[in-house]
């Protein structure tokens, strides 16, 4: 899935401690499962669309989840190999002997909220619409490789591949299942001005109850969810509040049950309170200085390795962080099972970087303590979004750092649409940004100097022929254990030309009430087991 | 309080607000280096020790020890080591207004913040005087016409939100030091425009000009004696209460990020910054507040003042 989904992270994403390899996850158990009650989940923003695939946005698409089925569940051990699958939709799948058809068979007793039966035609429809130009989903390159999607039967499905490849059934995975029956009479060209708030019918373990905008959205068990005798809720309630600050507290007072991402700062309120629960984990996101090679200054790999060397990272994470997160080492994350074990994070070592800077001829000879070289001062101008605090916190921070070694950085935030255009043009020397790193391997977006008839996420113009060869080489691969030779080799590559300076591969700090229980936490997905929470019971008063 | 009392009051204020900016880099001992990994959002008056190393570092902290041969400077999260040999210099200093998140002296920042707080201010108050009188000066006395036209076109900009045509402004041109002066003093002179019409207007009718004029005065001595002294009151008064208004702006403008870039610490921006950290660091916001808040004070104490004067005179 997910070449586009890499997406900014404009929320203020925390930070990390945990050891790479290891299982992210952690369940709470109490008293034996029992059903009823309400679960009340903080959210900074109230949701864009009822209709997935009119969507843009990744809390929309979280919650969605929650009302629309998927045909499987991806599993959270990305951290060994790439993701597993667990049935749902699809109660079991079989491959051909090539691994280019896919046979699905359907739960039979799965239905829609409405009692119609989800069928093969359910899955064909989909295709169609994660297909189709005139919706032009997001993520539908993902689909590219799907040759077609065909009913055997009600509840028997024939997928066709183009060719063979490591994630093919993660791409056909992508995506919720919708209604056909229901929705299959609205053209296709009318569904991004349709209010799909009168359509929303869905298959998953809850169903919409009521929505105020801004305000709440509360969602009732679905008693025709496929899973027998889930889910345990027989609410789940969104209250949207629109800062940070305004969830803990809530959660403090006990009004919210679950906040995904709690800032550091907020910590210690949250621990000192005996009701809630705090889990740390390694999230899938990271944060980075983008260099701009296109810049003369920042051409140089050799010049660009200073600039990290010269970074105290360590002292970022402590004071922006609060010392939740993990320095970045590369291009894939030390969680992942493609990231290469024997790079190490480049050290912090402002003399290596005053010594590498000379060599390249960049000199204090005015006296004024900026390096300087044929006239021109060593000036650089680093972006960073003016709607996210930390990443300007992180812009001052390496300001003073680079200060020291005689590199003039003058941080400047600038809304969004400002950004974007001087990225698009190519006019910004440094950025200060994140990415939040799919399951799905894929470094060509970020890394290749042209990804062909893709949109590049290559900010940088960054540009090594051996990586491009390299990338290259991956697509022709059809098996991960093959790929990992070609990504250990390109994250070296990548390291040692430092086209990012990698600042921290992120922790995410989740907080809820302890009376839920059988909450299981991961970076997979925010709500992985939701079908499966429940409330803890009261002790019978006697 | 009597009036005059308030003017000396407020140029007493505004004397050492400016004094305090403008002199007191070249009077106080240099601020502590900056070292936020030991040195965070320290309170007022902490006593620090600092660290100078070879390799450029500057390690600050209120806890520095000395073990054998290494110098141990403690951090709330972590402690440096270093060998005494490659120490290059140690000195006793203090944060006498506290630091802030990233270790740096708020002190230091408050005045060069003031000195770029009210430059900015008074570069604008002097473009708005300016293109402010010019225009009053030719509505006043250039015709009906010329009149009607510029008044409407006074009318228009006023009734333009300014926030807005500033936030605007601020998107269009990367920010900075000019470009905030030029957008504060061009968005605030029609008031003045306004001021200076009125004032020639009605002194044009005053008897004592009327008199000058049937004497034979030419009317550069009939400016001179008469409309000069009569505009020079009201518009220092209005002057003084602009100015005020205009470290508001700038302050309003740095807190949005739209003012002065980032890294140059404005009394506005520190707030801005300031009141993210309120309960870990109270300093923070206060004491540029107070300082905006203590500068606008001694502001309109002085306009006060001069309407006294004029209301006696």
């Amino acid at each position: 899935m997910k070449k586009l989904a890499l997406v900014f992270v404009l929320l203020p994403v925390i930070a990390s401690c945990g050891s790479p390899g290891e299982d992210q996850t952690v369940a709470t158990t109490g008293g034996p499962p029992a059903q009823g009650g309400t679960v009340v989940i903080g959210l900074l923003s109230d949701i864009q669309n009822w209709n997935p695939y009119v969507v843009e946005d990744l809390d929309t698409e979280h919650v969605l989840a929650l009302i629309y089925p998927s045909l499987a569940i991806e599993q959270t051990d990305y951290h060994r190999h790439p993701p597993s699958f667990e049935p749902a939709l699809a109660e079991s799948w079989s491959w051909s002997e090539d691994h280019l058809a896919l046979t699905l068979n359907l739960d039979r007793e799965a239905s829609w909220a409405d009692g119609v039966p989800i069928t093969s035609r359910d899955v064909v429809f989909t295709w169609q619409v994660q297909t189709s130009p005139e919706i032009d989903w997001l993520y539908g390159d993902g689909k590219d490789s799907i040759e077609t999607i065909e009913a055997v039967d009600e509840h028997t499905v024939l997928v066709t591949f183009t060719h063979r490849y490591p994630y093919q059934f993660m791409d056909l995975n992508d995506g919720l299942i919708i209604p056909a029956h229901a929705w299959a009479g609205i053209p296709f060209d009318r569904w991004a001005e349709t209010d799909w708030r009168n359509h929303v019918l869905g298959g998953g373990p809850f169903r919409l109850a009521g929505h105020t905008p801004q305000q709440e959205i509360s969602l009732e068990r679905n008693p025709h969810y496929h899973r027998a005798g889930l889910p345990y809720l027989d609410r789940v309630v969104f209250r949207i509040v629109p800062s940070e600050q305004g969830l803990v507290t809530q959660l403090l007072a006990g009004e919210i049950d679950f906040v995904r991402s709690i800032n550091p700062s907020s910590v210690e309120r949250v621990r000192a309170h005996h009701d809630l629960q705090l889990v740390i984990y390694d999230d899938r996101s990271y944060t980075h200085v983008c260099w701009n090679t296109g810049k003369p200054n920042l051409a140089d790999p050799r010049i660009r390795r200073a600039l990290t060397a010269a970074i105290d990272r360590e002292t970022l994470i402590d004071v922006v962080y609060e010392g939740f997160g993990r320095l970045g080492i590369g291009p894939v994350l030390s969680s992942f099972w493609a990231f290469n074990r024997d790079l190490v994070a480049l050290p912090f070592d402002p003399d290596t970087a005053r010594a590498a800077l000379a060599a390249a001829g960049w000199t204090d000879t005015d006296g004024d303590g900026v390096l300087d070289r044929d006239g021109s001062a060593f000036v650089i101008e680093i972006l960073a979004p003016a709607e996210n605090e930390l990443r300007q916190d992180l812009a001052i921070l390496i300001q003073e750092d680079l200060k020291r070694i005689g590199v003039k950085a003058v941080p400047r935030f600038v809304e969004w649409g400002t950004l974007m255009a001087a990225i698009e043009d190519g006019d910004f020397d440094a950025l200060v940004n994140g990415w939040e790193e799919p399951t799905q391997i894929d470094l060509a977006g970020l890394w290749h100097s042209a990804p062909p008839g893709e949109p590049t996420f290559n900010f940088g113009r960054y540009s090594n022929p051996e990586v491009d060869r390299l990338l290259a080489e991956v697509d022709e691969v059809t098996d991960f254990a093959e790929q990992k030779p070609l990504f250990d080799r390109i994250q070296e590559l990548i390291v040692a030309d430092q086209p990012y300076t990698f600042l921290v591969e992120n922790t995410r700090l989740t907080a809820h009430n302890s009376r839920i229980q059988g909450v299981e936490i991961n970076a997979a997905t925010p709500y992985f087991n939701i079908d499966e929470w429940y409330q803890m019971t009261e002790p019978a008063a006697e | 309080m009597s009036r005059s009392r308030r003017l000396r009051i407020g140029v007493t204020g505004l004397g050492l607000l400016v004094a305090l900016c403008m002199l007191g880099p070249l009077l106080l001992p240099a601020a502590p280096g900056i070292d936020p990994a030991h040195a965070a959002l320290l309170p007022p008056g902490t006593a620090v020790t600092e660290v100078t190393v070879d390799d450029g570092r500057t390690l600050v902290s209120p806890s520095v020890r000395f073990e054998g041969d290494t110098v141990i400077v403690d951090g709330p999260r972590r402690s440096a080591t270093v060998s005494r040999n490659e120490v290059a210099a140690i000195r006793a200093t203090r944060f006498w207004l506290g630091s802030d998140r990233f270790g740096r002296d708020v002190l230091a920042q408050l005045m060069a913040g003031g000195r770029i707080s009210i430059s900015v201010a008074a570069l604008a108050v002097l473009i708005a005087l300016l293109v402010g009188t010019t225009v009053g000066l030719t509505a006043a006395t250039g015709g009906a016409v010329v009149d009607a036209v510029l008044m409407r076109l006074v009318d228009a900009l006023m009734a333009f939100p300014v926030l807005f045509l500033l936030i605007l402004l601020a998107t269009l041109f990367r920010p900075g030091p000019l470009v905030l002066v030029t957008v504060l003093g061009m968005t605030s002179w029609m008031g003045l425009a306004r001021l200076v019409r009125g004032q020639v207007l009605s002194l044009r009718g005053r008897t004592f000009v009327l008199a000058a004029r049937a004497a034979g005065a030419s009317p550069r001595r009939i400016w001179r004696t008469h409309y000069v002294p009569n505009l020079s009151g009201p518009l220092s008064q209005d002057t003084a209460l602009r100015l005020g208004d205009l470290v508001l702006a700038e302050a309003t403008l740095s807190y949005l990020g739209l003012g002065i870039p980032p890294d140059i610490p404005t009394w506005g921006a520190m707030v801005a910054q300031g009141h993210r950290v309120m309960v870990d660091g109270w300093w923070l916001a206060t004491l540029p507040g107070f300082a905006i808040a203590a500068l606008v004070i001694s502001l309109a104490l002085i306009g006060d003042g001069i309407q006294e004067r004029l209301v006696r005179s």
